[in-house]
């Protein structure tokens, strides 16, 4: 056996006390070694998910925007009634402002009878409208003529661009039009790079050199005076992260800045910026992007911004409400300039468009009453019919064009008239403040809904009592009865003479019934026309119950209502409970002669790029036979000369013929009229939430606002219709005979050819 | 007897109807101007406006864009809604788009319009109603409902002279 020599023997030792050392040492650092690397492991998943994060959402949509309603386009054409007042409120509405010494795009000039208007260039949904230079001049209440002021040419029709009357906002409520790149101005991108980060296009999402010299500046002053954030650590901190000021935020933001620049070009980048970027406040509405804020601050697309104006916007950037040009006038002067002088510097401008730029006054416009929802109940209409078609979502991030059917007009006249009417109603009946009101307002030519009131307080967004309130219609429902008759053809007229006496009857809760009159007294033998007109109840139930119930409901149906009507005996004196809605569409198949037409809000809706995503086409069915509808429509408007509502005759203009049915519940619970003339059908409701009684019947309380909404919008007369089957009498109303035109207290009503009065009787006093 | 009166009325449904047929792709002056029973004009009181946007939507149908020429008409019924021609202008159009349930209801409405029509003379009015049944009578045989069309038909023969 071999033996070791001493100093190899102690070789060996240092060896392994060195190995040993060794072992040591790696035990010490091993485990450091391995948090590091689960460490590294970590932060590459993490990088990863955040990758994942910024590509997900930059690569998807990236903005919700509101969807937003329009009211309907003003036509202007020669023969159009249209007053100076309506035009007035019509160039306001739409955001144009008086300027009687530069008439420039969305400005009027006034003078005498004429105005001149230049129209803003507009993308309906059957074509571009360019911008017009439009002079209108009015005549006795008529546009008398329509002419381009440039060149003198006459315009067959142009249309005033519609307001924007409301938005579908998500929760947030963020605002914003979108804007391509190339549609913004030069100038704008230069000086926002000028500004905010003048390496963009040279650094990797974060700039070393800006932070150091951020915090050298900061660390000088004692506090953060400067940031070294890039335009792409903004847009991620704006996009991606919350408001929050920590180090994890600042490592994220620089970490997804780097990402984004990793996949995505640069004018990607800048031009998510430029729409995201926050740039004001409009009451709830949130400002965001330089596309809505060109809009919102200089009434301009963006790519007619002048310098001054777009350093004005690019100066906002810093602080949108430090900055506010209306509340804080020199200070955005300051930094407007500073911004100039900043691209001047750059080499962006001249020095002598420097100057220049630095003259010109700050231009905002006035601030303007930009409308968020100040029409809640058509608002609630016009949502409820949308969500008929379209998910919630899409709405409120698709940035739909949603056109629709109101006038703003006549929803201002609705207004008024509800909240006065009401006030002093309430204070002449002692209701302490319980009486409310629902209106509507449609076109009887193509059941356009114009204008919804949906409490006394038009514009507080609660209980929709337009659309919501289900009450009994009372008398409203006769005409549906008399109707049933005059469809008959060959058995009843407007004169077969019905009996108004005591009935009692076996209402459907075994008890026993007898409808009383108004009045309290009856009537003996009356032509059919009275009983309708005079709204006598006995009568009513004699000829239902003759008719049948089924025929009875099966009119209410072809008249467009939808609502199951039980078929009891008191129904015909109209215990059935309808909307105020509904009763429109009732009294809507009325007034376009039987043909139903389903009540509607939207005419068009496009996609944000003005893409038409939905026609809703005219759609008419007819219901009930015109000529029916023609001598129902007769004896309705004898309402308004000798019957219920012969207030009429003085409460509206001479010649303002109209037609229509007060209705009255038991114990004055429900005041209602509902009434047409040849362009307008306006159903009023007034009464209290816990239906209290308010002493006020069809003709003292809903009637009179009416007849004041009526008296105010520019109608066209109710007229009657000729047709070959119909011929025109005036008649008595005590037995229906024939009376002269002389006769004062005559009804004029329409018959069919084969079943008219032809006996004469005496004019009665 | 009974076969060869369906072979009359089919072969004279399809003479009388032949041009509104051959529009597969409609041109203007099938879809809005004129009928086998010569022009319907849109009635010598109609306003400058309504003749404009007429313009217009014949100008989109016949660049095939019915939708367009839709909607141009729906501005012109807004301005004249009492006008019956502009009704049965959209009864054409409807018929062109195969709808033809649409193209009766809106013909029913030109119908009657066109009896309280105040402007509109004794001759102009019948060829406007022969037209409206006219309608109704190609889009009752498009719907199979022949003795509907035959009906139909027949009410634009008494009208037209």
């Amino acid at each position: 056996m071999k033996r070791k020599s001493p100093i190899r023997r102690k070789k060996k030792t240092a060896a392994k006390n060195k190995t040993r050392r060794k072992n040591n040492k790696k035990k010490l650092i091993l485990p450091y070694l391995r948090i590091l690397l689960l460490l590294f492991l970590a932060f590459i998943v993490y990088v990863i998910y955040l990758d994942f994060e910024v590509r997900s959402q930059f690569d998807g949509k990236r903005w919700s925007v509101p969807a937003r309603v329009y009211a309907r386009p003003l036509e202007l054409y020669v023969g159009k009634p249209l007053s100076y007042e309506q035009f007035n409120f019509e160039l306001k509405t739409s955001g144009y402002r008086l300027d009687q010494d530069n008439i420039k795009t969305g400005h009027y000039q006034k003078n005498g009878n004429s105005y001149r208007v230049v129209i803003r260039e507009f993308d309906f949904w059957d074509g571009h409208q360019p911008p017009r230079y439009v002079e209108v001049k009015f005549e006795d209440g008529f546009i008398s003529n329509v002419t381009d002021f440039r060149d003198q040419a006459d315009i067959a029709v142009v249309r005033l661009e519609p307001a924007i009357i409301g938005r579908i906002y998500p929760s947030h409520r963020e605002d914003r039009l979108l804007v391509k790149l190339s549609d913004v101005p030069e100038y704008l991108t230069a000086a926002l790079l000028a500004t905010e980060d003048r390496q963009f296009y040279s650094h990797y999402g974060i700039n070393p050199k800006a932070i150091l010299r951020a915090m050298i500046a900061n660390f000088k002053a004692g506090a953060v005076v400067q940031g070294g954030s890039t335009l792409t650590q903004q847009l991620v901190k704006n996009f991606f992260l919350t408001k929050e000021k920590s180090l994890v935020r600042k490592f994220n933001e620089a970490i997804m800045a780097i990402l984004l620049e990793v996949h995505y070009e640069k004018h990607d980048i800048l031009e998510a910026y430029l729409n995201e970027i926050y740039l004001g406040q409009d009451k709830k509405r949130a400002i965001h992007g330089f596309g809505l804020a060109s809009r919102f601050y200089f009434d301009k697309p963006i790519y007619n911004l002048e310098l001054s104006e777009i350093t004005t916007l690019i100066a906002m950037v810093k602080g949108p409400s430090y900055y506010d040009p209306w509340k804080h006038k020199k200070r955005i002067l300051n930094r407007r300039n500073i911004v100039i002088a900043l691209m001047a510097e750059q080499g962006s401008i001249t020095p002598y468009q420097a100057s220049l730029a630095k003259e010109k006054p700050l231009n905002v416009v006035k601030r303007s009453k930009q409308i968020t929802s100040v029409y809640p109940a058509y608002m609630d209409l016009l949502r409820r019919q949308l969500q008929q078609d379209y998910k919630k979502e899409d709405l409120t991030s698709e940035g739909l064009q949603i056109f629709s059917t109101f006038d703003p007009y006549v929803q201002k006249i609705t207004e008024q008239t509800v909240k006065l009417q009401i006030k002093q109603l309430d204070k002449q009946y002692n209701l302490s403040g319980k009486l409310q009101s629902a209106v509507i307002v449609t076109n009887t030519n193509n059941a356009d809904v114009l204008a919804v009131v949906g409490d006394k307080q038009p514009t507080y967004a609660g209980f929709n009592r337009a659309l919501d309130a289900l009450r009994p219609i009372g008398s409203l429902i006769k005409p549906a009865v008399y109707l049933t008759a005059l469809q008959q053809k060959n058995k009843y007229s407007l004169t077969t003479l019905i009996e108004d006496k005591n009935i009692t009857l076996k209402a459907q809760d075994g008890n026993l019934w007898s409808p009383r009159n108004y009045s309290g007294e009856s009537h003996g033998v009356v032509p059919l026309f009275k009983a309708l007109i005079s709204s006598y109840n006995q009568a009513t139930v004699r000829l239902g119950l003759a008719l049948g119930f089924e025929s009875i409901v099966t009119t209410l149906r072809n008249l467009g209502v939808d609502r199951d009507i039980p078929p009891y005996p008191s129904m015909l004196l109209g215990a059935v409970t309808m909307s105020p809605l509904e009763v429109t569409q009732m009294y809507q198949t009325l007034s376009a002669e039987g043909f139903i037409t389903p009540l509607h809000t939207i005419r068009k809706v496009l996609t944000a790029k003005g893409e038409p995503l939905k026609h809703y086409p005219v759609k008419i069915k007819q219901g009930v036979d015109e000529t029916s509808v023609r001598i129902i429509n007769s004896a309705l408007h004898e309402v308004t000369r000798h019957g219920t509502a012969n207030s009429l005759q003085w409460r509206l203009p001479k010649g303002l013929k109209v037609s229509g049915k007060t209705g009255t519940t038991n114990d004055t619970r429900d005041s209602w009229f509902a009434g047409f003339s040849g362009e307008h059908l306006i159903v009023t409701w007034l009464g209290t939430d816990d239906n209290q009684s308010t002493g006020l019947t069809g003709s003292s309380g809903a009637l009179p606002i009416w007849s004041e909404i009526m008296k105010k919008i520019r109608t066209r007369p109710f007229s009657f219709a000729n047709d070959d089957e119909l011929e025109y009498y005036y008649v008595e109303s005590e037995k229906g005979l024939l009376v002269n035109d002389n006769c004062s207290t005559a009804a004029y009503l329409a018959f069919r050819k084969n079943i008219h009065p032809e006996d004469y009787g005496s004019c009665l006093q | 007897m009974k076969k060869s009166k369906l072979f009359i009325l089919r072969v004279f449904l399809l003479v009388s109807l032949l041009p509104l047929i051959a529009c597969q792709a409609p041109k203007e002056k099938d879809v809005v101007w004129t009928s086998d029973t010569g022009e319907v004009r849109p009635g010598p009181k109609t306003g400058k406006a309504v003749l404009a946007l007429l313009h217009k939507s014949r100008q989109a149908s016949t660049a095939g864009s019915l939708s367009t020429a839709e909607s141009h008409l729906e501005r012109a019924l807004r301005i004249e809604p009492q006008n019956p021609t502009l009704w049965l202008y959209m009864a054409k159009l409807r018929l062109y788009a195969a709808k033809s349930n649409e193209a009766i209801n809106l013909a029913k409405k030109a119908l009657a319009l066109s009896s309280r029509a105040e402007n509109l003379s004794r001759t102009s009015r019948d060829s406007l109603q022969a037209d409206c049944w006219r309608v109704i009578a190609h889009a009752h045989q498009k719907m199979g409902n022949l003795k509907k069309a035959q009906k139909a038909q027949d009410k634009a023969k008494s009208l037209s002279y």
